[in-house]
């Protein structure tokens, strides 16, 4: 017992300085290239296309803070998710202005025109919408207020992680499914959410187990 | 040091009255996966690239099959500057000032035969040089084709330089392709052999993803692609996307080559 409080002891004190790091860090990448003046010419194409990849990353960051802390002495990781989280539906909502707002610059007769068209659209959106939700409901007031739901309502994070992936896989330059082009972003974003959601779904079925012997 | 030359081009803007697209733009913003999929990193990877010595082959189905040198080539065609509109797929475009002569005048030169109906194009393969080519998620080299009355076109040419210069590696250099009523992936670079079929040739994008690059792949707002807009696009420097027009506004010019083709089917 007391060698377990005493791994606990082990969270970096300055966590939120991890936490906050790890969720500004794309956004100071992206200012020190474009600092450098390395995305001049066509900025908002950069641009649209990191903070999407900052919004998967995170998500993934969060999505990892569940099965990090099933580790011995790492129980502190729990309190990661929510920040992580937070940053991910913030990435995403700058990719969908930036895409929406400031490409299109929500001219609805365009975007209505991509919508109809362009499936992976569809599932960019969904999976924004499901984020967008566990966003609001993040607040601590509705969090108590949900009580037992909010645990199920949150775990639509995971719907939302397989319809990035559909979207990154339609979105990509080639035929992801066939292995030609440039398809490594959705392989490995999809190795990301079938190891995270895989060990979720198999630590349930091993305790379920468990319980019936 | 070609890059310590002042870009000059003799016109400053296309025949719509769009103004040319800034030398330093053209010269840092290119979709050329030989070395890499990061636009801004080719001018840097493809720095000393070697476009001397450099040997072009025009075989196939021709009467006079040849090998030409690039020094050679230079001297035999006299070079005019062709301001063109670039329409990528992923919806963005520049106005260009290309260098270069058009492509029909090689192919006559070579006779092409009766049987022959279409041209194939062979981009240089070297790893080497070329670190994209390592990537085996892709059928290297990069090759592209067009049916002959189209590569017969008078707007269709070989460019060798850009704003009164020769081509920097990163577009291309020593010898490209441009057709400006078809998107940018068309315009293959760095071409090695020319080649003219009787069958329609295999091309990288087609054989990568038939679904969404055709062999025909003209500039149609009419003809969605999956992930790209087609109706609008972005001119590189400007903030408004401008709507994209019908064979990027060389319709005038090139519809009739396309008269009875269901051109959602031959995208």
């Amino acid at each position: 017992m007391a060698r377990v409080l005493a791994r606990k002891a082990v969270e970096p004190r300055a966590w939120l300085l991890w936490v906050h790091g790890l969720g500004v860090a794309p956004l100071v990448f992206f200012g020190i290239g474009f600092w450098r003046g390395m995305y001049w010419i066509n900025p908002l194409q950069v641009a649209i296309q990191r903070s999407g990849d900052a919004a998967v990353l995170l998500l993934l960051a969060s999505l990892a803070c569940t099965p990090l802390s099933w580790v011995r002495g790492w129980a502190w990781f729990v309190r990661w998710r929510r920040p992580l989280g937070l940053y991910a539906f913030a990435y995403a909502l700058a990719h969908v202005v930036l895409y929406a707002g400031v490409d299109y610059a929500w001219n609805w007769g365009w975007l209505g025109a991509e919508f109809r068209e362009k499936p992976y659209l569809w599932f960019g959106a969904a999976a924004f919408l499901i984020l967008s939700i566990l966003a609001v409901t993040s607040l601590r007031r509705i969090q108590r207020r949900l009580g037992w739901r909010w645990k199920v309502l949150h775990r639509l994070v995971y719907a939302s992680a397989l319809l990035v992936l559909v979207h990154l896989v339609l979105v990509v330059k080639g035929d992801a499914l066939r292995l030609r082009g440039d398809v490594w972003k959705p392989w490995l974003v999809g190795a990301g959410v079938g190891v995270l959601l895989g060990g979720r779904l198999l630590r349930m079925a091993w305790k379920s187990m468990k319980r019936r012997l | 040091d070609v890059t310590s030359l002042t870009p000059q081009a003799t016109g400053s803007a296309d025949e719509r009255g769009d103004a040319l697209t800034p030398f330093d733009a053209v010269t840092h913003y290119n979709n050329y996966y030989e070395f890499s999929a990061d636009k801004q990193a080719v001018a840097r990877l493809a720095r000393d690239f070697q476009v001397r010595p450099w040997v072009v082959e025009i075989g196939g189905l021709v009467h006079k099959p040849h090998t030409i040198g690039i020094e050679d080539l230079l001297r035999a065609f006299s070079l005019e500057e062709r301001i063109y509109r670039l329409r990528c797929v992923e919806g963005w475009s520049m106005v260009i000032p290309w260098l270069g002569f058009p492509l029909h005048r090689l192919l006559e030169r070579a006779e092409p035969m009766g049987s022959a109906r279409f041209v194939r194009f062979v981009a240089l393969y070297d790893p080497e040089q070329m670190p994209g080519q390592k990537n085996p998620l892709f059928p290297w080299p990069y090759t592209e084709g067009l049916r002959l009355d189209e590569a017969l076109h008078d707007l269709t040419i070989l460019a060798v330089g850009l704003y009164g210069q020769m081509l920097l590696p990163q577009n291309g250099a020593p010898l490209r392709l441009v057709v400006p009523w078809k998107y940018g992936f068309k315009s293959i670079k760095a071409i090695v052999r020319i080649e003219l079929t009787e069958e329609q040739p295999a091309t990288l994008w087609s054989t990568v993803a038939p679904q969404e690059y055709g062999f025909y792949a003209n500039v149609n707002p009419e003809v969605p692609h999956p992930r790209w807009s087609q109706a609008t696009e972005r001119r590189i420097g400007e903030n408004e996307r401008r709507p994209t027009l019908p064979f990027n506004g060389y319709a005038e010019q090139v519809a009739s080559l396309y008269q009875g083709m269901d051109l959602s089917v031959y995208y």
